[in-house]
């Protein structure tokens, strides 16, 4: 029978913790666009978020014989990203920027590429106005699939805490989309 | 089913509702006008925040990761120390250098001893004299025996009978 996916990380990160290097790229390789995404829509800079990710590998790397696979591995990883991003955050202490091009717009040309270009910066701009908690739990909500269960164990946050600010982050999201809207 | 909660709209939008309650919700969204309108308010943002799909940089970690980690392994324990080593190594070293300048201050603070005044003979003889308390039988001490003696004199310097 095929491991699954879940299966697969947990043995690459008993295989980094017994000392395998191959194991930890192979890790790398599974994971990395995955929380370059999470740590940009966090962070608003790409070169912030190649940091963070290689931070991110860098702490699995020197944790990964102390790992007890009580959680999932994914959950894990994203629970360090969470906390790194944070730390950025903090030492910054302002709002991530915007970047004028970082979007991949597949189909449409002309006036509706400009019309669907409009949209994402609407999206974009709404996003990076939410509260850095809120944004945080958007991100693993929306993006990265997960449910509360798998955003309170990534965030250590109380589940009502999640629920929370998912329920808010939700509202602040429409009501900054139908204003940028109108506007 | 009493009206679906935003926390409900959620979970459906993100697919972590269990089959026989989606079921339910999805009845009830089909007959209450309310909760439909609310639903389709979330979808709608849902939907939008689908198309914003950063184009990820074409970068590989790998390399970057491998070399670190390997560097970090290279420095042995003290890459992989836990916190309270180092907590425990600053302590000690504050240790070390405050015995340090305290002994270097206290060494560069002492005054060299004053040489003793070499004593005269006559001093010598007092302070052996006192030494022995010979000096009880000098006169003018209270009890000295010299003045006994002296007592018993005539002024022309006869001694009593």
């Amino acid at each position: 029978m095929k491991p699954d996916s879940a299966e697969i990380d947990a043995n690459l990160v008993a295989a980094v913790g017994a000392g395998d290097m191959h194991a930890l790229g192979e890790l790398v390789k599974r994971h990395q666009r995955g929380i370059l995404l999470f740590a940009y829509r966090t962070l608003g800079r790409w070169d912030l978020a190649e940091d963070v990710a290689q931070d991110v590998f860098l702490r699995v790397h020197r944790s990964a014989a102390r790992y007890k696979p009580t959680a999932k591995v994914t959950t894990w990883i994203y629970r360090i990203a969470v906390n790194l991003s944070f730390d950025v955050l903090r030492s910054r202490k302002r709002r991530p920027v915007r970047l004028a091009d970082d979007t991949s717009l597949a189909a449409p040309a002309g006036r509706d590429l400009i019309e669907a270009r409009e949209r994402i910066d609407m999206v974009q701009q709404a996003v990076a106005d939410l509260p850095d908690r809120q944004r945080v739990v958007i991100n693993l909500h929306r993006y990265k699939g997960m449910s509360h269960k798998d955003i309170t164990d990534s965030t250590g946050w109380s589940q009502s805490a999640v629920e929370s600010l998912l329920v808010r982050a939700y509202a602040n999201l429409r009501q900054s989309l139908s204003e940028l809207k109108e506007s | 089913m009493e009206h679906i909660t935003d926390i409900q709209m959620t979970d459906l939008l993100g697919g972590h509702v269990q089959p026989e309650l989606r079921e339910e919700i999805e009845q009830h969204l089909a007959a209450c006008q309310a909760c439909r309108a609310q639903y389709e308010q979330f979808a709608e943002v849902w939907g939008a925040m689908g198309q914003w799909e950063p184009a990820c940089p074409d970068v590989d970690l790998r390399q970057r990761v491998l070399m670190r980690a390997r560097e970090n392994a290279g420095a042995g324990i003290f890459a992989t120390r836990p916190r309270w080593v180092s907590v425990v190594l600053k302590a000690a070293a504050v240790i070390v250098i405050a015995v340090g300048v305290g002994h270097l201050a206290g060494r560069w603070g002492r005054t060299a001893p004053l040489p003793l005044p070499t004593p005269s003979i006559g001093e010598l003889q007092q302070r052996t004299a006192s030494s022995l308390y010979l000096d009880m039988f000098e006169s003018g001490t209270p009890g000295g025996l010299s003045e006994l003696v002296l007592a018993d004199r005539k002024p022309t310097g006869e001694v009593n009978q």
